[in-house]
């Protein structure tokens, strides 16, 4: 009973500590960037502190609800948290450093945390139209970090995201609205409960509803054919964005909501899982071989974010343990080394103030924490073992195999291989090869930005080495959840 | 039939809001768009949603609109390209046509017994039901309040790029 009470309110404080830091930041901001700086670590600190509280009652099964069942959490909602919360706390630790040269320091920090907050209260929200409120406040925080640095790059960017997410919100909308006429209700469980009693015949209207969903939410997660903003969005974004909105948000906003609304409420609806599989294997392809075509380092990694996302979408179709345990596991890796390699690539530019990787060359001696933490990031990405990728892309094309589905399977191996071209590719452009004359006074990035890349780059290479228990820990009993209600 | 004039005339200011070059005639529309979104609430009997849209979208927004562009200078303002609104006609009439497939294949399907009954008094709704909604608006205030700051910041740099 104390452990029940004691849970619920860590669910609380990851609710509150948010506004009270946002309401904080411009007096801390007033006092000072060194009062800034540590109110929004202290803040992202706290929410990853209460977040990894949590993963014992969770790992036990219990589930737990909070303001009157308006707020939950079970297995699937704590994995997301704590991939959103590990990412924004190493995220902010970086933005310390980084934000300087942007100005506007206080209120950076509010807008990150309150994108923090809407990301939080989505993944523990029990309401189709609560998701899509904080959706909302987690969407808009975004569109203006990305045009938070006022150049015209991503002012431009950000109109491009903020108009195709008001078709992919509008889509979600309508859904919303569909769904309520037709049972009534918006909460998951009165939901699942009404559409079980159906017994799988569910009105057209449902498929409506559905395809609407599989848009708006298909292009908040950045899905081929809905990709359009984030080749845009995500390199003009200050870096600590970028890392945000390819690790979490697109998880979040996407993914996360297609998981939950297609495995939790609608288990099973139409052919779905099918429609997974046809954009998850569009997107893995079509994502690598356009990065592989980039110039702009940071243009390379959104388009490689597409490609990652097709094989979380494809473990989501295949629609068995593996596939899924594969998909969640992806998720939270490539949060980890996505991040890490946005950070990386913030660093150069921080430094060289390019973003052009055929300007670059030799830096592995004048940035080496640089350097080696973005070998650790390629190496992950690609599937190298020991490192996390290797396993979860591993638990996915297993997961393919037991499906029947081995064209998949050797689409993704290759994939696989061919991300691995492209990353060396970047390496050696980048990093290794001839320091250029002009670079010659090059240092590596502040303590903090390196501090924060060191962070990401140990938790790639851990969660690879220490795969079963995070697997067992927090990725099994979350899929579980979701395969519980298929 | 009324509602249906309502509904066009609604999609027309919204046309016109993207077209417009003057600023001043897009607040007016969005407003005009409010008061009739208003009364097409009060048509269907969402009273209370009805004065919200018309004190506040319609009202107090249309108040800020206004008061903003005031403040706005002509050299302010830049020239851009007209090319996307002769566009506008095609994804009207595009959007028209997904519309009525919908309307011709779906909406019949709706249940209407499925249509709830009022879940309680306006209070029990706003402050008890949909009261994880309100944090979300209060979310939603702050990034806006934040956003406005930000967006017309001036920029200064806290430490030389080195």
């Amino acid at each position: 009973m104390i452990q029940r009470i004691e849970m619920e309110s860590f669910i609380g404080w990851i609710l509150l500590v948010p506004p009270i830091a946002v309401l904080l930041m411009p007096w801390a901001s007033r006092a000072g960037k060194w009062a800034a700086n540590t109110l929004a670590v202290a803040a992202t600190g706290l929410l990853l502190l209460f977040t990894l509280r949590l993963i014992p009652a969770i790992g036990a099964g219990l589930t737990f609800d909070y303001y009157g069942a308006r707020f939950a959490l079970d297995s699937v909602s704590l994995l997301f948290l704590i991939v959103v919360n590990a990412v924004a706390f190493a995220c902010t630790i970086y933005a310390t450093a980084y934000i300087g040269h942007l100005g506007g320091r206080g209120k950076f920090f509010a807008l990150l945390i309150i994108m923090v907050s809407g990301l939080n209260a989505m993944l523990l929200t029990r309401d189709l139209f609560s998701l899509y409120v904080f959706l909302e406040v987690a969407s808009i925080s975004s569109y203006i970090l990305v045009a938070f640095g006022l150049e015209y790059d991503g002012i431009e960017s950000s109109i491009k995201y903020l108009l195709l997410s008001a078709v992919a919100t509008s889509m979600i909308l309508i859904g919303i609205a569909l769904v309520y006429m037709a049972t009534g209700t918006l909460e998951f469980d009165a939901l699942k409960g009404i559409l079980a009693a159906q017994g799988g015949n569910l009105p057209a209207i449902f498929l409506v509803a559905a395809a609407l969903f599989i848009g708006g939410f298909g292009l908040k997660g950045a899905l081929m054919p809905f990709h359009a903003w984030l080749p845009d969005a995500h390199p003009s974004a200050p870096a600590p964005i970028s890392a945000m909105l390819s690790g979490v948000v697109i998880k979040v906003a996407g993914i996360y909501a297609l998981a939950r609304i297609f495995y939790y409420v609608f288990p099973g609806i139409g052919r779905v899982y099918g429609a997974f599989l046809i954009l998850g294997t569009l997107s893995m392809i079509a994502g690598a071989v356009l990065a592989y075509f980039q110039r702009d380092f940071k243009r390379i990694l959104a388009y490689s974010s597409i490609s990652q996302i097709g094989y979380i979408m494809i473990g989501l179709g295949l629609g068995n343990m593996l596939g899924l345990i594969g998909a969640l596991f992806h998720i939270f890796n490539h949060a980890l080394f996505k991040s890490l390699l946005f950070l990386n690539s913030g660093a150069v530019q921080y430094r060289l103030g390019t973003r052009d990787i055929e300007e670059m060359g030799g830096l592995e001696n004048r940035m080496p924490v640089t350097s080696t933490t973005s070998i650790f990031g390629t190496l992950s990405i690609a599937g190298v073992p020991p490192f996390n990728g290797f396993f979860s892309k591993l638990f996915i094309i297993l997961g393919a195999l037991a499906a029947g589905r081995t064209t998949i399977a050797v689409l993704a191996i290759l994939v696989s291989i061919f991300t691995l071209g492209y990353f060396l590719m970047i390496q050696r452009k980048v990093f290794f090869g001839k320091l250029s004359e002009k670079w010659q006074d090059i240092r590596e990035a502040p303590l903090a930005m390196s501090c924060a890349m060191v962070l990401l780059a140990a938790a790639c290479l851990l969660s690879g080495l220490f795969f079963q228990s995070v697997t067992r820990g927090i990725v099994e009993p979350a899929a579980l959840i979701l395969l519980g209600g298929k | 039939m009324l509602l249906w004039v309502l509904l066009v005339l609604m999609v027309l200011l919204s046309v016109g809001c993207c077209i417009f070059k003057d600023l001043l005639y897009v607040a007016v529309s969005l407003a005009t768009i409010s008061a009739i979104l208003a009364l097409v609430l009060f048509m269907f009997g969402a009273n209370i949603a009805g004065v919200f849209e018309l004190s506040v979208c319609a009202g107090l927004i249309t108040v800020l609109f206004i008061a903003t562009v005031s403040l706005t200078k002509d050299s302010d303002q830049k020239g851009e390209t007209r090319l996307p609104a002769y566009f506008v006609p095609l994804v009207i009439l595009i959007f028209v046509g997904i519309d009525y497939f919908i309307i011709q294949h779906f909406m019949h399907a709706i249940p209407p017994a499925a249509i709830p009954q009022p879940s309680g008094t306006f209070q029990k709704v706003f402050w008890e039901l949909r009261s994880a909604d309100i944090l979300g608006q209060l979310g939603l205030i702050f990034a806006g309040v934040f956003g406005i700051l930000s967006l017309f910041r001036v920029v200064t740099k806290e430490k030389k790029h080195e």
